[in-house]
């Protein structure tokens, strides 16, 4: 009986370092299904080598990660271009694309209304220092002052908060440009 | 007797032997043998006396490490169901969850090899544990570091778009 020596041999040549492609379509069946591998996984593979680009090109997988990510409409019925829908790859691209854009408007959108918001409380509180400045016109006593003084203070605090705010507004802003791009 | 009526006492065990594609003999019980869909769809109509089976496409160093996973699993699968026979509480199934994630933290040869064999043993819980961890291995990884994972020559193509 041939039994196998417990000292380690050396491996001899027969090492695996290619696999065939019904494996490699596998893994990323499998990966994609299980949500493992996304669209940017699945683009990186795609441009390691010319092989994989082929392999990672497969309508079947495109198919099932549109179905995954658009699942209202993941034939991307209402695009026209012929060509287009030959690739579902392509479909992929131009669907993701048109997503981004509505993130964009939207995201726009919000960060306008926050916008409006915050250039209307500086308004109100530049509003309050002008009537506080009128009343302060009339007869001072020194408690009168110091309540004067502890507004003109609040309204301090408000202004800097205001303004913090508008930081973070023109913050998200530019990382959505940065992100998607100047289109914002 | 009622000792010979004990299910305890369990009958001897019976083996097969795996022949590796470099010539070693691998004597393992039956039931860890029957893991493999291909031996196990075989079985029946194999005589009783003839139980080898020549692995032409499995290595002996391949063949060491799935016959280690399949004997973990069949033993693991016994004491699951034993602890849930007399109702006590086990975390066997996380357990043999973290030994397999250990076992197929392998190099990327080793893994291929893995990979070869239980597809072409038909092994389903092996072949898609080892599938998972390269689709892991792919995720959240830049062209650059796949290549360097999967030892991939850069033939160029730029647009992760393309189509060649």
């Amino acid at each position: 009986m041939r039994t196998r020596q417990m000292n380690k041999r050396k491996r001899i040549a027969e090492a695996t370092d290619q696999l065939p492609d019904e494996i490699w379509t596998k893994i990323l069946e499998t990966g994609i299904e299980k949500s493992i591998l996304n669209h940017t996984d699945l683009s990186s593979f795609s441009i390691c080598c010319k092989h994989f680009n082929s392999l990672s090109n497969d309508n079947t997988l495109w198919s099932s990660l549109l179905t995954l990510v658009f699942p209202h409409d993941p034939d991307g019925r209402n695009i026209t271009d012929e060509l287009l829908l030959e690739s579902k790859k392509l479909v992929y691209k131009y669907r993701l694309e048109r997503h981004q854009r509505n993130t964009i408007d939207w995201a726009r959108r919000a960060l306008e209304g926050f916008r409006i918001r915050s250039n209307s409380v500086s308004r109100r509180v530049r509003r309050c220092r002008r009537l506080l400045t009128e009343e302060k016109g009339g007869i001072q006593t020194r408690s009168k002052t110091a309540r004067y003084d502890k507004v003109h203070e609040e309204l301090d605090s408000i202004e800097n908060e205001n303004g913090t705010i508008k930081k973070e507004i023109t913050k998200k802003l530019a990382y959505y440009k940065k992100k998607y791009g100047p289109c914002i | 007797m009622k000792d010979s009526f004990n299910p305890s006492i369990e009958p001897p065990k019976k083996t097969v032997t795996l022949v590796s594609s470099d010539g070693y003999d691998f004597e393992v019980e039956e039931e860890v043998a029957l893991e493999s869909q291909v031996i196990k769809d075989g079985f029946e109509d194999k005589a009783v006396d003839d139980r080898e089976y020549l692995l032409f496409n499995v290595h002996s160093d391949t063949l060491e490490l799935i016959i280690k996973y399949c004997e973990k699993h069949v033993s693991s699968r016994k004491s699951i169901s034993a602890a849930a026979a007399s109702s006590s509480s086990s975390n066997g199934e996380e357990a043999l969850k973290e030994w397999d994630e250990h076992f197929i933290s392998v190099d990327t040869n080793t893994l291929y090899d893995i990979l070869m064999a239980a597809d072409y043993l038909n092994i389903k819980s092996l072949l898609d544990l080892a599938i998972q961890k390269v689709a892991d291995t792919i995720h959240g990884r830049s062209p650059e570091q796949i290549r360097k994972k999967f030892n991939i020559e850069n033939d160029s193509i730029i647009d992760p778009w393309a189509s060649e």
